[in-house]
């Protein structure tokens, strides 16, 4: 981990570039803005404008096609007539469509290709493919970070009892392989090990947060699946095995991270590996069923887990009976990563079970 | 990457995997509820991804026909086109290996595990890994033996057990490779989470009370282990009344029954004698057994 900066600090530098690279904007990009993010007059109209160029925002404006054939099936095609009303050779637009693609700003669909339908899917899709860097440039990706404002730790308050949400925790799985109980849902290498396709690629919250400081590898985005072949047939991703993906988050055991995926059984998506310096949804993610606990009697007091605690639910407390001060976790606020439990050097961390299997809906249900 | 919170997995709206369910605009929290309902149903209607029987343990209380159960098992999941990998986990009884046509005696696995065992550091290993002699080979199907306890005073037989269950927990399958287990009877190897790793509990029983009372005992311990698939094999029944009565019994302890070995001549001979299951008939009811499991039969 390189040096902890002050969260606040970097935000307001962050704001700062931002003010300085003002650029003015086209229209078509507050139009194009309005479809996923109303109302938004600085941010996500800049960013669209840095996505596409003038050419290619008059295509997305115009998309979907209404006069695709139906039954096309998903592609990125466009019909003559398409073409012939935007005014532009129809191998031009194709071209154009085909680098909105890799960008992450268009998508094949069933209805032939159209723009993201959420700011989330377009968070998602259009921070990963580096291939892009130079020419969206550092601004793009500090327009993004901006809008997530300033990275601090959870507060210890920041999750109600009764919370949902849409992502989960998984456990680092050396500190729960022997807790009897552990269910393959959360059992990292389980999960990795039952996909039929895994692609790892950049991970797009990283890349979004120019000062991150937590040290974790830009590439380490796992995606699973259908979201693997996407960014397989994008080209933003490389195919690995299970045990390649499993070999990886075995070193990021040095890092503070933690693992999230859906919040649900069936994993479908990918698992993450973040950290709060560049990661928002690890601020609401929801608890695993485990909670980690201290052995006083093991303990060295060397303080290490205090600092890998990304939640604040660690610190140094005097216990009564015991001399000098012993970690302590409240098991209130601990989410049940893992963290703390495999860095601890001698041994004094366990997890333990503390949550029935209904903790973890079927199907992503929490309405 | 995607759409992150698609709960269907798929990496963009109107993806082939897409249902428009809405979640990922719902503005509203009935929208989202409304969402919510319509991913419940769609994942009922299609079954999720449910994990591909490999590892089987076949339990019940002692003389309910776990090996005969074994061995028509065996026979069946090869007729179904799979390699099978038999393992006889029973620290007391031989005869597993004589029923499926084994000529000679397998090294004991527990050899392999202990403390100075070539396995006993090893995080995973896979049928090629294991040396010569601890795997005995008839048409097709692989045997190898935990151990036995053979001599009085030898001592306890946890060291037999826990290899056993390092065995269920480390072996890597290949594809279409399938494990099947002859436990030990009763609940004691459940009492040292031997099966935790296993994904298919198969509970013997025949028509007697106690063996119906340790049926539902262990089918609560496969569940607090967290096993998705448990089901029970009615053995040795000999009437329809017999059938009836027993199954009227089990349904109280909510276990499915995925099939019935009928009480069988031929089938009692060669359990007698010892020799390979000689009853075609038998075979076939394990095949339907088999079938009901892969039709993810579970309790």
């Amino acid at each position: 981990m390189t040096k902890q900066a002050d969260p606040f600090e970097v935000y307001a530098k962050l704001k700062a570039r931002i003010e300085e690279n003002k650029f003015p904007i086209e229209h078509i990009y507050f139009e194009l803005a309005n479809k996923i993010f109303p109302g938004d007059k600085e941010i996500m109209p800049r960013i669209m404008a840095r996505l596409a160029n003038a050419e290619q925002a008059k295509i997305v404006a115009a998309l979907p096609d209404p006069d695709l054939p139906a039954g096309s099936g998903k592609t990125l095609e466009v019909s003559d007539a398409f073409a012939a009303k935007l005014g532009m050779d129809k191998a031009v637009v194709t071209k154009h469509i085909r680098e909105l693609f890799k960008k992450g700003l268009v998508f094949p669909t069933r209805k032939g290709p159209n723009m993201a339908r959420t700011f989330l899917q377009l968070h998602d899709a259009a921070l990963g493919n580096p291939a892009y860097n130079e020419s969206l440039g550092r601004i793009y990706y500090d327009l993004w970070g901006f809008i997530e404002g300033p990275m601090n730790k959870p507060a210890p308050k920041d999750l109600r009892s009764d919370h949902t949400s849409e992502v989960r925790v998984v456990p680092r799985w050396p500190s729960v392989k022997d807790v009897p109980g552990v269910q393959a849902f959360e059992d990292a290498r389980a999960i990795l090990k039952s996909r039929d396709l895994i692609a790892l690629m950049r991970c797009g919250c990283k890349a979004s947060h120019t000062d991150r400081w937590c040290g974790i590898p830009d590439e380490s985005c796992i995606t699973l699946d259908r979201t693997a072949q996407y960014n397989l047939d994008r080209k933003t991703g490389r195919k690995i095995s299970a045990d390649e993906a499993i070999s990886i988050i075995e070193k990021y055991d040095r890092f503070p991270t933690v693992h999230l995926t859906v919040n649900q059984r069936e994993v479908t998506q990918l698992l993450c590996n973040c950290h709060y310096c560049c990661c928002l949804a690890i601020k609401f993610a929801q608890k695993s069923r485990f909670v980690c606990e201290v052995d006083t009697k093991k303990c060295k007091g060397c303080k290490v887990c205090v600092e890998r605690c990304q939640f604040q639910a660690t610190s140094m407390k005097k216990y009564d009976g015991i001399e000098g001060e012993k970690a302590f976790s409240d098991p209130e606020i601990c989410r049940g990563c893992g963290s703390c439990v495999i860095t601890c050097k001698s041994g004094a961390r366990t997890m333990k079970l503390v949550r029935p299997l209904e903790h973890v809906p079927e199907a992503l249900s929490i309405y | 990457m995607g759409l992150f919170h698609c709960p269907l997995g798929a990496p963009y709206y109107d993806d082939d995997a897409c249902i428009d369910c809405g979640l990922c605009y719902a503005k509203t929290h009935e929208e989202r509820v409304e969402a919510s309902r319509k991913i419940r149903e769609y994942l009922k209607a299609h079954a999720p991804r449910t994990s591909v029987v490999s590892k089987v343990a076949v339990c019940g209380k002692g003389g309910s026909g776990k090996t005969t159960a074994v061995a028509l098992l065996t026979l069946a999941f090869k007729e179904a086109g799979r390699r099978v990998i038999v393992i006889d986990a029973d620290e007391s009884n031989p005869g597993l290996g004589r029923m499926l046509g084994i000529k000679g005696e397998a090294k004991p696995l527990s050899d392999l595990f202990s403390d100075d065992g070539l396995f006993s550091e090893r995080e995973r290993f896979s049928m090629d890994d294991i040396p010569p002699g601890f795997v005995s080979a008839v048409d097709g199907v692989r045997f190898m033996a935990v151990g036995k306890i053979l001599d009085p005073f030898q001592g306890c037989a946890c060291s037999l057990a826990e290899s056993a269950r390092q065995v269920v927990e480390k072996l890597d399958l290949k594809e279409g490779e399938v494990l099947l287990l002859d436990m030990e009877a009763g609940v004691e190897s459940f009492g040292r989470g031997v099966e935790r790793h296993a994904d298919t509990i198969l509970i013997v029983v025949e028509p007697s009370f106690e063996s119906i009372v340790v049926a539902g005992r262990i089918a609560q311990m496969a569940q607090g282990m967290g096993i998705g698939r448990v089901g029970a094999v009615l053995n040795k029944v000999a009437s329809e009344a017999m059938a009836s009565r027993t199954l009227q019994e089990l349904e109280k302890t909510g276990l499915k029954v995925l099939g019935v070995i009928k009480y069988n001549q031929q089938l009692a001979g060669t359990a007698f004698e010892g020799t390979p299951v000689g009853s075609r008939a038998s075979v076939e009811e394990a095949g339907i057994i088999i079938t009901a499991l892969t039709r993810g039969g579970s309790s």
